[in-house]
C-alpha cells in the first residue's frame, strides 16, 4: 500500500474509505446472489482470512506500494473446509475467500488513485498550497548579506494569487553568486509562521528571494517550486536594482 | 490436596506477579540530583582519565537533564552531561575540555561551554549554517541557498554556561527536521545534514582567537548521542559580514 505514513493525507484517507465502501457493497451483492449462502459472520469471516496474501513491495515513484501476489487465505480455507471430502463446503465459501483476496486489488487500484488525486487536491503550482494561511507570517534573514527589513504581511497575502511560477533555474543562479563580489546570497530570508494546506501531509521551507519578489519553496516531497510576484512583499518597497 | 499444597498454589501467581513486576522498571519523576560527591566519583569510576575535583554549577536544561561543569585534578576545566534514563542519573558525555557542545534534544536547543580561563576568550559567537547548492537532473533542478546567522555570547568572566538558541533559530532548525522526508528526495532537493552549528571566539578586545586549552582533552559518551561537539570555524571561512 501506499506509504504516507505519518502524515494524515486526505486523499490517502478519501481512496482508503471509497475502497472499504466499494468493497462492502460488492460483498453485499455477492452474498445476496445466491441462496445457498451461509451464514452473513461466516462469508465475512470468510472473506477477511481470504485477504491475507503474500505481498510483494514495489518502489513507485519514490512511494512504496505493495501488490498482493499470493492468496495464502485462499489457500488455507480451501485446505481446511475442503477437507474429508467436504467440497461442498468448500463451495460455498469459495467466492468470499477469493473476493477477500480480490479485496487486496481493489485497495491497490484505489491507492494508486491517491496519487492523482493529491495533485488535484494539492495542486503543486499553487502557491496557497504550500502556504495556505500567511497571517502570521514573519521574516527571518538567513545571511549576512539581508537588509533588514520587514515583511508587508497585508501585501503576501494580497499578491499571493497573482503568483506566477518561473523556472528554477538553480545552476546559473548558483554561479552568478559565485562569480559575482561578495557572494551576495539571492534566497537571503526565510518566511517562517506560513501554514501549508491542510490534509496535504506538506511541509515546508519558503525562501525569499533579496528584491522581495521572488520566492522559493522546498517541500517534504515533491518538488522545489519557484514564484515571482510582480510587487516585492516587503516593507517600505524594496529598490528596483535587487 | 494438603492445605500447604493449596496454600502454594494461591500463592504461586502473586509471587510469579510480584517478581514480574520487580523486573520492569516503572518510569519514576527523577529522583534528587547527586551530590558533588557522588557526580566525582562516578565520573572518576566510569572515565578513569578524568578526575573532577570542584564541581562548578548543575544547569539544569530541564527537569531531566543536567549540565555540570567541573575543574579537575590537573586544573583542566572539563563539563559533563547528566540524562535521567531508566530511573537513574546517568553521566550521559563526560569531557576533559571545554569545547562547546549542544543539547538539540528538548524542546529547545542549548550550547554550552565551559572554556578555560588561560584561553582568555571574551565572547563566543556561534553560527547555524548551510552550504549553497544547487543540482539539476534532467527536468528537476533545486537550489538551496547559502545560510549564515551569527548569535554573540558575551562571557562577562564567567567562562561555563549554557544558553537557549534564539527563537528564530529554533524555528528553522524545526523547519529543516520536518521537511526531512523519508521517500528518498532529499538529495534531490539538497537537505541532508540539516543545518551546521558552528562556533568562534574572541578575546576581550575583540581579537579573534582560539581556545587550544580548551579544545583539548579526551571525551567519553555512553553510546546514546545526547550531546554534539562544535567545532571552530574561522570567521574568514565564512560569507559576508557579520
Amino acid at each position: 500500500m501506499l506509504n504516507f505514513e505519518k502524515y494524515s493525507h486526505a486523499p490517502s484517507l478519501i481512496v482508503t474509505a471509497s475502497g472499504y465502501i466499494l468493497i462492502g457493497i460488492v460483498f453485499v451483492s455477492i452474498y445476496r446472489k445466491k441462496t445457498d449462502s451461509p451464514k452473513i459472520w461466516k462469508a465475512f469471516v470468510a472473506t477477511i482470512i481470504g485477504s491475507f496474501a503474500f505481498h510483494f513491495t514495489i518502489n513507485l515513484a519514490g512511494k512504496d506500494i505493495s501488490i498482493p501476489i499470493f492468496p495464502i487465505g485462499v489457500a488455507l480455507l480451501s485446505l481446511f473446509l475442503g477437507m474429508r471430502g467436504n467440497l461442498a463446503r468448500w463451495q460455498q465459501f469459495r467466492r468470499f475467500a477469493w473476493f477477500g483476496f480480490l479485496a487486496n486489488l481493489i485497495f491497490f487500484a484505489f491507492l494508486l488513485l491517491a496519487i492523482p488525486l493529491d495533485g488535484i487536491m494539492y495542486p503543486k503550482d499553487v502557491p496557497s498550497t504550500y502556504m495556505m494561511n500567511v497571517k502570521k507570517a514573519t521574516l527571518i534573514a538567513t545571511h549576512p548579506n539581508a537588509k533588514e527589513l520587514t515583511l508587508n504581511q497585508a501585501k503576501l497575502e494580497k499578491m499571493l494569487d497573482t503568483m506566477t511560477q518561473k523556472r528554477l533555474d538553480s545552476e546559473s543562479w548558483y554561479y552568478r553568486i559565485l562569480e559575482a563580489d561578495g557572494h551576495k546570497e539571492k534566497f537571503p530570508y526565510v518566511l517562517a509562521g506560513t501554514v501549508p494546506a491542510k490534509g496535504g501531509g506538506l511541509k515546508v521551507i519558503i525562501f525569499i528571494e533579496e528584491d522581495g519578489k521572488g520566492v522559493l519553496i522546498t517541500p517534504n516531497k515533491g518538488r522545489q517550486v519557484y514564484f515571482r510576484l510582480k510587487e516585492s512583499i516587503f516593507n517600505g518597497g524594496v529598490a528596483d536594482n535587487g | 490436596m494438603g492445605r500447604k499444597t493449596k496454600k502454594f498454589i494461591l500463592l504461586a501467581p502473586v509471587l510469579l506477579i510480584i517478581g514480574i513486576l520487580s523486573f520492569i522498571n516503572f518510569p519514576k519523576d527523577p529522583d534528587p540530583f547527586p551530590s558533588d560527591e557522588q557526580v566525582i566519583e562516578r565520573i572518576t569510576s566510569f572515565f578513569s582519565e578524568i578526575r573532577p575535583k570542584i564541581i562548578q554549577d548543575r544547569i539544569f536544561l530541564d527537569d531531566r537533564h543536567v549540565f555540570v561543569p567541573f575543574i579537575s585534578e590537573d586544573d583542566g576545566y572539563g563539563m559533563s552531561f547528566w540524562v535521567w534514563k531508566n530511573n537513574e542519573w546517568i553521566a550521559a558525555s563526560v569531557s576533559g575540555g571545554g569545547q562547546p557542545m549542544v543539547w538539540n534534544g528538548g524542546e529547545e536547543a542549548v550550547i554550552m561551554w565551559n572554556l578555560n580561563p588561560k584561553d582568555e576568550v571574551g565572547e563566543i559567537s556561534i553560527f547555524v549554517k548551510k552550504e549553497r547548492d544547487f543540482m539539476v537532473s534532467g527536468e528537476l533542478a533545486t537550489y538551496q541557498p547559502r545560510m549564515g546567522m551569527m548569535h554573540r555570547i558575551p562571557l562577562e568572566g564567567k567562562m561555563y554556561g549554557a544558553e537557549s538558541f534564539p527563537d528564530h533559530w529554533q524555528e528553522l532548525i524545526k523547519q529543516y527536521g520536518e521537511i526531512q522526508s523519508s521517500d528518498g528526495q532529499n538529495e534531490f532537493l539538497g537537505l541532508e545534514g540539516g543545518l551546521q552549528v558552528v562556533a568562534s571566539f574572541h578575546d576581550a578586545k575583540g581579537k579573534e582567537t582560539f581556545p587550544h586549552i580548551s579544545f583539548t582533552g579526551n571525551s567519553y559518551s555512553t553510546g546514546d548521542e545526547f550531546v554534539e561537539a562544535v567545532i571552530q570555524v574561522h570567521e574568514n571561512e565564512l560569507e559576508g559580514k557579520y
